[in-house]
């Protein structure tokens, strides 16, 4: 698969402070990166570095198969962002500072304004200046102008800021479709897990400025994140039941009453019948699944301000 | 680089700086001319009773015009490059396609540009009023020839020496991150050219200028020149 962006141990120090240490990220073409993180993590600082606004201490980054230096820049126009806050021209009009943008970004398409003001809801704002707008406006209008060039990989520094529930779906589907139908490769961070859990192919989990896990979303549900966990007071004879009868190895007797079975060779069903069969006596069971809000809160060490 | 130039005007609504000068030069004129024609003369020696030391009319035009443009050089100069660092925009500039030496370069050349043809067009335009009430009887010699071709030249070197050395108060502003510092360094820097040093006085003195030509550019450069490196805070 062709790798839009990697780093190789990339570091960041401001002062004797290490923001950033050691990280290795890896961004497949054409994918929804979701980059997760408490806050001061380093999310910010990487997504900075990633545009070149600020400059690695150590280490490398590869952004279309060309390694980052100091002073490049042609890069920046296969790219679109929005990190931290949205900027504008207060003074100028939605449609100017988008206009702008293009001028800048050497791109000319007719209509193309038009149309990234349409898609974020913001045709009938073009005339108004930025200065009258609201923090959710501001956000849209920053989203408008990341995409409006139709960059190759989208960088997103916590785009629902700001949002209602009704916005923040509007982005994801958008999301969704500049990836299918655009190719789009698109790295969002977020402290709205549940919102990265639903768009995105792969996570990265950014802990106190390291990638302490960097992991495909098919490969989270395969890992076994599901499990059936089962009351019984006869805990040694099911395990018996589970690897001599189903072939299963991968439980956990939690204690005498609580088994739990990660098996993915077994469906619930199969496991019920079979501990029925041999009178195995059950008081209770269900099948739970870690969304990745746990699966985070396991990696982070519980020590997170992320949530839903 | 045109094209940058062209654009910082537009965004950063260059139609109120011109009004703006308009007004600086239409006071400066009105300030310059009742100094020239409406001076009291005092009857018994004949002479004018006030500011004894005015020399000519040239000197004083000089002078006036070179503190305001310097101090609006400043201005202009902490709103197109300090401000958009404090608010951010520098940051938004630099994640386009473009060198940041360019950018800067872009910004600084869109207010020397048009305070050089401001200070340029203002001056002449204080010097063309004085000559033309030169009918009526001056306190003070005019100094200057308006059918000279050198007259003309030296209106524009000055205009672009003393615009120049707004890249002093810059680079100092750029350093302290702060657009007081630029406005309150580009005060001092004319306090240091327009100063005496006992019976010296440093605006007579040619080399004092030239050193501070050479000062703004290297200012100027070093503005620029890191700017790669940085990161955008």
């Amino acid at each position: 698969m062709q790798t839009i962006l990697t780093t190789d141990h990339l570091n960041k120090q401001i002062g004797a402070e290490t923001i950033v240490s050691d990280l290795n990220m890896h961004i497949a073409k054409g994918e929804i990166y979701g980059f997760l993180g408490p806050n001061g993590a380093g999310k910010t600082t990487v997504m900075k570095m990633i545009t070149n606004q600020w400059k690695p201490t150590s280490g490398d980054i590869v952004l279309f198969g060309e390694r980052l230096l100091p002073d490049s820049y042609s890069f920046l126009k296969r790219m679109g962002s929005m990190i931290e806050f949205p900027v504008f021209y207060n003074e100028l009009t939605a449609e100017e500072n988008l206009e702008l943008h293009c001028e800048y970004m050497g791109y000319y398409s007719p209509d193309s304004v038009k149309k990234a003001l349409s898609l974020l809801s913001l045709s009938d704002t073009r005339g108004k200046k930025v200065k009258e707008f609201s923090l959710g406006m501001k956000q849209r209008l920053g989203i408008a102008r990341a995409v409006l060039t139709k960059p190759e990989f989208l960088v997103l520094d916590e785009p629902t800021n700001g949002l209602d529930p009704a916005g923040m779906k509007q982005l994801r589907d958008l999301f969704l479709m500049l990836c299918r139908e655009y190719g789009m490769t698109i790295l969002i961070s977020s402290h709205l897990i549940s919102e990265i859990e639903s768009i995105a192919n792969t996570i990265g989990i950014i802990h106190k400025g390291r990638l302490v896990r960097e992991i495909s979303m098919k490969e989270i549900s395969e890992k076994g994140l599901e499990y059936l966990e089962i009351k019984t007071p006869e805990t040694a004879k099911a395990a018996y039941i589970f690897t001599d009868r189903l072939n299963i190895s991968n439980f956990k007797v939690l204690n005498d009453n609580h088994i739990r079975v990660y098996a993915k060779q077994a469906t619930s069903q199969e496991i019920m019948k079979a501990l029925t069969e041999n009178q195995i006596e059950i008081q209770g069971f269900h099948t739970h699944s870690e969304s990745l809000e746990e699966y985070f809160l396991k990696v982070t060490g519980g020590e997170s301000e992320c949530g839903n | 680089m045109w094209k940058l130039i062209r654009l910082e005007w537009k965004k950063n609504h260059t139609k109120k700086y011109i009004i703006n000068q308009a007004i600086v030069i239409a006071v400066l004129a009105l300030l310059l001319f009742a100094m020239c024609y409406y001076i009291p003369i005092d009857t018994e020696s004949g002479m004018p009773d006030s500011v004894p030391e005015i020399e000519n009319m040239a000197l004083q035009i000089d002078l006036l015009t070179n503190l305001s443009f310097l101090i609006f050089t400043s201005v202009m100069l902490s709103s197109f490059i300090i401000n958009a660092y404090k608010n951010k925009t520098q940051s938004l500039m630099f994640s386009y396609p473009i060198s940041r030496k360019k950018i800067i370069l872009s910004q600084m050349m869109a207010v020397w540009i048009f305070c050089v043809a401001a200070l340029s067009l203002g001056k002449l335009f204080i010097y063309l009023l004085l000559a033309l009430a030169s009918g009526v009887k001056a306190g003070f010699p005019l100094g200057y020839d308006m059918a000279s071709v050198s007259f003309y030249i030296q209106i524009i070197v000055k205009a672009i020496i003393t615009v120049t050395m707004g890249f002093i108060p810059l680079y100092i502003g750029k350093r302290m991150k702060s657009s007081k510092a630029v406005i309150i360094s580009s005060f001092l820097l004319f306090s240091v050219m327009n100063g005496n040093i006992g019976d010296l006085t440093l605006r007579q003195n040619m080399i004092l200028p030239v050193l501070l030509f050479g000062v703004s550019l290297i200012c100027g450069y070093l503005t620029v020149h890191n700017v790669e490196k940085e990161d955008v805070m």
